[in-house]
C-alpha cells in the first residue's frame, strides 16, 4: 500500500484462503456484523490478491465494496507456507491446514486507519462493547484473559505460556493507535517472529507453530515493565469469549441468537446445548462457522431488504 | 431404558441446560455493568453507585476515586458519572430480568433454546 495519511477509526482483519478454509467468505460475514454492531464500523480487508480475486468472483463485487471500505494487497510471502495447523471440528474430526499469520504484525502500516480494532475472521461482533476504546487514550489493547462456552477456564497453555511463565494475551482482538509506542509494540513483534526460536526456548513454550498469541504475549509483558503492570489495555478485564475447535454451532436463531453444542472435554462424547445472546463471539470451530455462513448471509440479505 | 429413568435423564438435561443459561445471563449482566469512564473502569453495582451518591449528597461536586484497578481517577463531574453509572446499572438489570423471566418460563429444553 502506498504511504498514506491514516484517519480515522475503523476495523481491520486479514484473510488468506487455503485449500481447506475459505477465509474471505468468513471475513465478509465477519464485516457485515461489525456493520450492523458497531459505530465505528468502517472496515478494511488486508489480503493477497488470490483471495480478493476469488471473493470478488464468489461473492460479488458489489457486495464485497458494500462491506469492505477499503482493501489492502499484502503478500504473505512463502515464510506461511511452513505455518501449517492442527485444527478439530468436534472431538472426533480434524484436519491441517496452512495457517497464514506470519504478517499479521504489519497491520500497523496496513492499517487506514489512525486508530484500528484489528480483529480475526472467526470472531463475530455482536455488540458495540468495543466502540468505547475509540474514545479513550490507550495505546494498545488486548484481551488478558478468555473463558469458553459455559464459563469453562481455558487451557493452562492459553493462561500462561508454561506452568511458570509469563500470562498469555489474546492476538484475537487488539487495538492499537499510531503513536511511537504502539510502534514499537509492533517492532517487538515483528522481533519475536523474526527470533521465534530463541524465544521458544526463553519462554519455554513449543516452537512448531507460529503463533501471535505469544508474540504479543511477550510483547504485552516488556512493555508492562516485565511484571503484571496494566500498560497494556486489557478491554476493562473482560474475557474473550471462545467457542472451543471441538465445540459445533447447532444454529443461529437469528443474527443475534446462537446455539451452541458444547462437549465436555473430560467426556468428549457428552455435550450440552448452551445459547449466546449479543455475546462477541470467537468461533474457532471454523468448519461449523462455515456451515452456518449461507443462513447467515441470507439473515443479512433478509434484514436489508 | 426404563422409562423411569429416561425421563428423569431428561429432566437431568434440562436442570443443566438452565443452569448454565442461568450463568451465561448473569454473566452479561456483569459485563454490562463494566463502563469505562475518563480512563478508569468502573462497576456499575449497587457499591460504587451507593458511594459516587453518598459524595454527591455531602455537597461535593469533583473527586478522586479508586477505580476497580486501584487507580486513582480525577472525576470532574460526580453527578455525571452518577448517571452513567444509573443508566447502565438499569439497562442491565432489566435486560437481566427480561432474559431471566424467559429462562423460567421455558420447561424445556428446546424453549430455553429459543428454537
Amino acid at each position: 500500500m502506498a504511504k498514506t495519511l491514516k484517519k480515522g477509526n475503523g476495523i481491520c482483519m486479514f484473510a488468506y484462503n487455503n485449500e481447506q478454509l475459505d477465509y474471505v467468505k468468513f471475513a465478509y460475514v465477519c464485516a457485515q456484523f461489525v456493520k450492523r454492531n458497531m459505530k465505528n464500523n468502517q472496515v478494511a480487508l488486508i489480503t493477497d490478491d488470490g483471495s480478493y480475486g476469488w471473493m470478488k468472483q464468489s461473492i460479488g463485487e458489489k457486495n464485497v465494496d458494500a462491506v469492505f471500505d477499503y482493501v489492502v494487497i499484502d503478500d504473505p510471502g512463502s515464510e506461511a507456507d511452513r505455518n501449517i495447523r492442527n485444527h478439530h471440528d468436534s472431538p472426533w474430526t480434524d484436519f491441517n491446514a496452512k495457517f497464514t499469520n506470519t504478517n499479521k504484525h504489519r497491520v500497523f502500516n496496513n492499517t487506514p486507519f489512525e486508530r484500528t480494532l484489528l480483529i480475526d475472521t472467526d470472531f463475530l461482533v455482536m455488540n458495540d462493547f468495543y466502540d468505547y476504546v475509540f474514545d479513550s487514550d490507550f495505546e494498545v489493547g488486548l484481551h488478558r484473559y478468555a473463558e469458553y462456552l459455559g464459563g469453562e477456564i481455558p487451557y493452562q497453555s492459553e493462561v500462561t505460556l508454561n506452568t511458570s511463565g509469563i500470562n498469555h494475551w489474546w492476538s484475537t482482538v487488539v487495538y492499537f493507535d499510531q503513536s511511537p509506542l504502539s510502534k514499537l509494540f509492533f517492532d517487538i513483534w515483528a522481533h519475536v517472529k523474526d527470533n521465534w526460536e530463541y524465544y521458544s526456548l526463553l519462554y519455554q513454550f513449543p516452537p512448531a507453530l507460529f503463533r501471535t498469541d505469544f508474540c504479543v504475549s511477550i510483547a504485552a509483558h516488556l512493555f508492562n515493565g516485565l511484571n503484571n503492570d496494566d500498560f497494556v489495555h486489557d478491554f476493562l478485564g473482560t474475557p474473550l469469549l471462545n467457542m472451543d475447535q471441538k465445540d459445533d454451532i447447532v444454529k443461529f436463531n437469528n443474527l443475534d441468537d446462537v446455539i451452541f453444542l458444547k462437549h465436555n472435554r473430560q467426556e468428549p462424547w457428552k455435550n450440552i446445548l448452551m445459547k449466546y445472546s449479543g455475546d462477541n463471539l470467537h468461533l474457532m470451530n471454523k468448519r461449523a462457522f462455515d456451515r452456518q455462513i449461507d443462513f447467515i448471509r441470507q439473515s443479512f440479505e433478509g434484514a436489508t431488504s | 431404558m426404563d422409562e423411569r429413568l429416561e425421563r428423569a435423564l431428561e429432566f437431568a438435561n434440562y436442570r443443566i441446560t438452565l443452569s448454565n443459561q442461568k450463568r451465561t445471563v448473569r454473566q452479561r449482566m456483569s459485563v454490562l455493568t463494566t463502563i469505562h469512564y475518563k480512563s478508569g473502569v468502573f462497576h456499575a453495582n449497587p457499591q460504587t453507585i451507593s458511594f459516587v451518591k453518598a459524595l454527591v449528597d455531602s455537597g461535593k461536586e469533583s473527586s478522586i476515586i479508586l477505580d476497580t484497578k486501584e487507580n486513582p481517577i480525577e472525576i470532574e463531574d460526580l453527578n455525571d458519572l452518577l448517571d452513567t453509572l444509573l443508566s447502565s446499572y438499569t439497562e442491565a438489570a432489566n435486560e437481566y430480568k427480561v432474559q431471566l423471566d424467559k429462562i423460567k418460563k421455558a420447561r424445556n429444553i428446546k424453549s430455553l433454546m429459543d428454537w
